[in-house]
Order: structure tokens, then C-alpha cells, then sequence
């Protein structure tokens, strides 16, 4: 049974002038472009794209907040959506109050939502705060009260934008239990968010957005790795020298002791290196102290193009006694089997005199905080996500007459 | 009734409730300013100018004192004024809801108009009050209003309707609403009785159509007699004409609201 078909829809919005004038407006734009498909009942699709291609048109279209300009949107059943942190709630009223309007708005009478006022008091994790006003509730926790009031109004599809990558962890990590407990109820999910990784754990299909059109629809990792090769070729790949998304403060090396040259796999000073999941890694850091420097410590880190710390160590954390540092010398980071799995990451390699002090003010010996790019491949056998690690699997039969046992290694 | 249509109600009267408590949400007195309000406005005129023999309303056939006959005539051009004026920001404060769930844009500006219904039934019954312990007892002609009070809910309906939708559309309508008040307040006879109005003048009074509602109201809560009919005639005609403009601007403009407003 088809729980949602969208058929042939486009969508174009009137650009309103920058002063406000009576005459209409000529310029337009349109959001969507021929977007076509079907969603069975109890599936999930997620979609994705970058900003502005019409992932939140599509969704609002769905909610019947907004009407398509051409094509038709069929749906089944009851359409309970969060478009917006805010869920459409009332600032001056109470979250019990809130829930109330909302309940009511989806057709829900007195009884049945009192019925369910405790659930969703309870999952959104706010009996202290049901009875303050709105405006007294933080952006995480509108968000959470939206959408534990939505996943218990007994959704046919359920039309989530952003929200479950919103909140604190252990609430995504809730909402995403209840998306899929919602799911095996046979409930219809259509979720769009930028957290990609959220939406391979939800979502069965995924499909990709880009200036309103369909460009890919499919397995979450066929759409996810057209998606990442369009970022990459439009100019989303990462650049040498590009400042980290987040994690390292500018800095201001003192020039007591200064890296002369970082080799990365044999290559030195390279813009880019690469290496391959499960292959060894060697990076060396040379350098020169001007003065004597006791107790530096070198660090290294990676961070994926989205500014995600995804691995670092020091000779700290190493147990490694530097000493004093006088004159030239070489450290050297040997990673046997380096685990990280295909894509893009900054290397940031820097000398420290201390692991945390020094790291907080920026106050480095010298730091180079995206030295080199180093491309990751990895084959399929080496998993998702953002880690490889040597695994086997093995299924033990009944009655025992196969073992089927496959097995990756670290070895390429 | 239809399920869909008693949905619809349903949801109205949701939506007043929420409005009457949302005005006041935290407050101590909360709900019950509703009464307080127009209670306080009611009893404040009628002390003021009921208590002063310096304060005469009209010629020889005035019946009751200034402050009856001006709270008698306020009543109805209260309903009008606050539901016109609120409801013509209605679209626009709701914004937040119209952008998430789909529900009949009319309903909003109709909400408003429900709660300030409200609060007029409340006023009607504090002055019923008051002039029945003042002896002023206009008797069956209280039955009248079972005619015009429709009347000037037609009126506020259809002027809250196309206050909203013109909002929608464009955000100065609402101030400007807000400013016609004023001057359509004094060409309506609520502190004046008509008969004081220049010739010259009297036109303009005449084509309001809130004249016949305001007039009717006093004659009936106050002087104990029947309106004329062909006053009120013409502010039915005009309130079923605005109505009819306000829901084909609801319709036209009704499934574009998230889009204009948001």
C-alpha cells in the first residue's frame, strides 16, 4: 500500500522585491523540479542535499502547509509533521497546554490526548517544565517537546525536517529509537536532515535534492556517496591550508622550537598524501629548537572535512619521554594499520608545550593546523562510517552443517 | 453535521479558548480578566457619568442617563473594533502554526472574533445587571438583540476577515486598520446621539454601517423600543457583501499563507 506519491511536483515561490511595493512581483525561483515518487506504507526515506535545494519545500508540500505550483501529492492516512523547531507551538501558552492545541489540531478529542499527555510528557523528558510557558523553553527543548508531541499523535507518516539531529545526544539517540519503533508500527517516515549518518540508521532509502531536482534516490550508501562526490566537485572537497571547521584556536607558534618538514608515507611536505584503510601510516615530524625545550610534546590530529575530530594522539598519551629538545631532531608517528575509512582529512600537526593548557589558549611551539590532506581509500570490506577496524563475521547453522565465515583483515 | 464540519467547529472553539487564556497566561487573575475588563470598563463609564446630573444624553425622548446610553452603544462597537483590529494581525501571529500544520486559515481571525463575542455576552450581562438594580427594565426588547447582535457579528466576521487577509498580503493593512478606528469610532453615534449630527454630516453617519447597530442596541437595552428596520437592512447588506469578499480572500489567499508569511 502506497502510504505517499508525489507525482510530477513543482514548486516555484515569488522573490519578493526588497521594498515593499503593491505591484507583483516578476521574479521567481523554482524550489522544485519535477520531483517524483512513492513511498510505501511503514518505509522511511530520508532525503538530502545541500542548502536550498528543496528538501524543506518538498516536506512542507507533503505536510500540506504549502500547495505544489504543478503536480499532486497523494497521502494516507493522518500527516503529523515538524517543519520547525518550534512545532507550531504557542510561546504564552504551557507545554501541556501546547500539547493540548497541537493534539487538537490533528483531530485528537480530549479524552484520547489526556490519554496520551503522560507518554509524551514522559519521552520528551520535561515533567519538570510541562506547565511554564513556552518562551521560558530553550530552542532543544521545543524540539523535544515537538517531537515526542508527534510521535505519539498515532502518525500515519511522519514528516520530520531537522529535528532529529537537534537536541542533546541522548535525546537523537531517543528520537531515533522512536523513529524506528514508529517504523515496525507501520508508521511512514520522511525525514530530511543534514546528519547523514542519523539518516542511514532510519531511513532504507535515501534521496538526493540538488536545486530542486531529483539527482539520485536509492540505498543510503549509493545516494550518500553520489552526494559526497557532487559536494567534491563543486568545490566542497577540502583545500590545502583551508581553516578547520572547528576544534584548533589560530596560533601563535614562539618559534623556540619550529617543525622544518613533515613527511607523510616517505613524501615530505606533501599538500596531499594518501594512504589506504588498514595499510600502515608514517608521519614524521621534523624539527629545530632554537633554545633548549624541555618537556614538548607533539601531537597529531585528523579531522574530517566537516570539522569532526575523528582521531589524535600525542607522545603524552604515548607514555613517550621527550626530554629536552635541543638543536634538529625527528619524531616519528607510526600507525601499523591506520583505521580510518574513505574520505578526505586534515592532518594538523603541532608541538606543544603542554597536552591541554597551551591547547586551550593556542599557545603552541609551532602548530601547522591543516599541514596536509590525506585521502583515504578503503575497500568495501572495510565497513561504514568513519572507523575500520580487523573484524570477522561467522554464522553458526542449525542443524551445524555450513559455518559461513567471511573476514576482514587490516591487511589490504 | 459532517464530521469535517464539526472538526471545524471543534477546532474554533479550541482556538478561542486558547486565545481567551493566551492573553493572559501567568497571570493572576488569568482567565477571569475576560470579565474583569469589560466589567471595569461598564461600571467606570457608568459611575463616571451615570453619578454626574451635568452629563444629558440627547433630546426629549432620551430615556436613562449619558452613561447607559453610551455603554449600551460601546458594547457593540467593542465587539467590532477588537475583533476587526485583533483578528486583522491574526494570520500574521499565528505564523508559527499556519507554517507547520494545515488548518482552515479562517479559523484564526474567526477565533478572535469568538473570544471578543465572549467578552461582549459578559458585558451584555454585567449592564443587564446593573440596569435591572436600577430599575431600568426594557423588558422583551432584550429579545431584540437576537436580531441585531447577529448583525454586528456579520459586520465584525467580514471586517475580520478582510483586515486579515489584507494583512496577509500586505503587512501595513493591520496598522492601518488600527488608525481608521479612530475616525470610524466618531462617525458612529456611540457618544453622541444621532440627532446632534449636522446635516452636512449626517450622510456619513448614515452610511456606516455600524450606525444602525449602535442606535439599535440603545433602543433596545435602554429606550425599550424597536429599531428601525431599514437601517439595519443596509448594515446587513454590507456586512453580507464584506463577508462574501473575506471568504473569497480566504480562499484565495488561505493556501498561500505559509508561504506569504513565512
Amino acid at each position: 500500500m502506497t502510504a505517499l506519491a508525489v507525482r510530477g511536483l513543482w514548486k516555484r515561490f515569488r522573490l519578493r522585491p526588497e521594498k515593499a511595493t503593491l505591484r507583483r512581483s516578476n521574479a521567481e525561483h523554482w524550489a522544485l523540479r519535477n520531483v517524483d515518487f512513492t513511498l510505501p506504507s511503514g518505509g522511511a526515506l530520508g532525503i538530502i542535499g545541500a542548502n536550498g535545494s528543496g528538501k524543506s519545500t518538498l516536506l512542507q508540500i507533503v505536510a500540506g502547509v504549502l500547495k505544489p505550483t504543478i503536480g499532486t501529492v497523494d497521502t494516507a492516512g493522518r500527516v503529523v509533521a515538524i517543519l520547525n523547531p518550534t512545532a507550531g507551538f504557542h510561546p504564552d501558552l504551557s507545554g501541556r497546554a501546547n500539547v493540548r492545541m497541537l493534539a487538537t489540531l490533528h483531530g485528537f478529542d480530549r479524552k484520547r490526548i489526556e490519554s496520551k499527555m503522560d507518554a509524551v510528557v514522559e519521552f520528551s523528558g520535561l515533567d519538570a517544565y510541562i506547565d511554564q510557558p513556552l518562551r521560558t523553553y530553550s530552542a532543544g527543548m521545543m524540539i523535544r517537546l515537538g517531537f515526542s508531541t508527534a510521535a505519539h499523535l498515532e502518525p500515519d507518516l511522519l514528516v520530520v525536517d531537522e529535528v532529529l539531529s537537534a537536541g542533546d545526544l541522548a535525546f537523537q539517540r531517543r528520537s531515533a529509537g522512536m523513529a524506528r519503533q514508529l517504523r515496525s508500527e507501520g508508521c511512514t517516515l520522511l525525514v530530511s536532515t543534514h546528519a547523514l549518518g542519523d539518516l542511514a540508521t532510519i531511513c532504507d532509502r535515501l534521496m538526493l535534492l540538488e536545486r530542486g531536482e531529483m539527482r539520485a534516490e536509492g540505498s543510503a550508501e549509493e545516494v550518500v556517496a553520489t552526494y559526497m562526490q557532487r559536494v567534491d566537485a563543486e568545490g566542497g572537497a577540502i583545500q590545502p591550508g583551508a581553516p578547520l571547521v572547528a576544534g584548533l584556536r589560530p596560533t601563535a607558534p614562539t618559534n623556540q622550537v619550529r617543525i622544518t618538514n613533515i613527511t607523510i608515507n616517505g613524501q615530505p611536505n606533501p599538500d596531499r598524501a594518501g594512504t589506504t584503510c588498514g595499510a600502515p601510516l608514517e608521519i614524521l615530524i621534523e624539527y629545530e629548537a632554537s633554545e633548549p625545550v624541555d618537556d614538548a610534546i607533539f601531537r597529531v590530529q585528523f579531522f574530517r572535512n566537516d570539522g569532526l575530530f575523528v582521531h589524535g594522539h600525542n607522545t603524552v598519551r604515548a607514555g613517550v619521554e621527550v626530554g629536552v629538545l635541543e638543536g634538529r631532531g625527528v619524531a616519528r608517528l607510526h600507525y601499523p594499520d591506520f583505521g580510518l575509512l574513505a574520505g578526505d582529512y586534515y592532518v594538523s600537526v603541532g608541538i606543544w608545550p603542554d597536552e591541554y593548557r597551551s591547547y586551550t589558549t593556542g599557545e603552541a611551539y609551532d602548530h601547522r593546523p591543516s599541514a596536509c590532506i590525506l585521502h583515504v581509500d578503503a575497500p568495501r570490506s572495510a565497513g561504514a562510517g568513519v572507523a575500520g577496524f580487523p573484524c570477522s563475521w561467522s554464522i553458526d547453522k542449525e542443524p551445524a552443517s555450513v559455518r559461513s565465515t567471511a573476514v576482514y583483515t587490516a591487511e589490504p | 453535521m459532517p464530521s469535517r464540519a464539526r472538526r471545524t467547529m471543534r477546532l474554533l472553539r479550541h482556538l478561542a479558548w486558547w486565545d481567551l487564556v493566551a492573553q493572559y497566561f501567568g497571570s493572576w487573575v488569568g482567565l477571569l480578566w475576560n470579565v474583569v475588563l469589560p466589567g471595569l470598563v461598564i461600571v467606570v463609564y457608568l459611575a463616571v457619568f451615570e453619578l454626574s446630573p451635568r452629563f444629558r444624553f440627547g433630546g426629549w425622548e432620551a430615556v436613562g442617563g449619558y452613561g447607559v446610553n453610551l455603554v449600551a452603544a460601546l458594547l457593540p462597537w467593542l465587539l467590532f473594533q477588537e475583533g476587526v483590529s485583533r483578528a486583522a494581525n491574526s494570520f500574521v501571529d499565528q505564523r508559527h502554526l499556519l507554517s507547520q500544520i494545515p488548518v482552515p486559515a479562517a479559523l484564526f481571525p474567526l477565533a478572535n472574533v469568538s473570544s471578543s463575542l465572549l467578552r461582549h455576552g459578559v458585558g451584555l450581562v454585567i449592564l443587564g445587571v446593573i440596569l435591572m438594580g436600577a430599575g431600568v427594565n426594557t423588558g422583551v426588547h432584550w429579545f431584540g438583540l437576537l436580531l441585531v447582535l447577529p448583525i454586528a457579528l456579520l459586520l465584525t466576521i467580514g471586517g475580520a476577515l478582510v483586515a486579515a487577509c489584507l494583512t496577509a498580503l500586505h503587512r501595513d493593512v493591520a496598522p492601518t486598520v488600527g488608525a481608521a478606528m479612530l475616525p470610524l469610532f466618531f462617525t458612529t453615534p456611540v457618544i453622541y446621539p444621532p440627532h446632534v449630527v449636522p446635516e452636512a454630516l449626517r450622510v456619513v453617519m448614515d452610511l456606516n454601517p455600524l450606525t444602525p447597530v449602535v442606535t439599535a442596541y440603545r433602543d433596545l437595552l435602554v429606550t425599550g423600543r424597536w429599531p428601525l428596520p431599514g437601517g439595519l437592512v443596509w448594515s446587513t447588506a454590507v456586512g453580507l457583501v464584506t463577508l462574501g469578499i473575506g471568504l473569497v480572500l480566504v480562499k484565495r489567499i488561505g493556501p498561500e499563507l505559509a508561504e506569504r508569511l513565512g
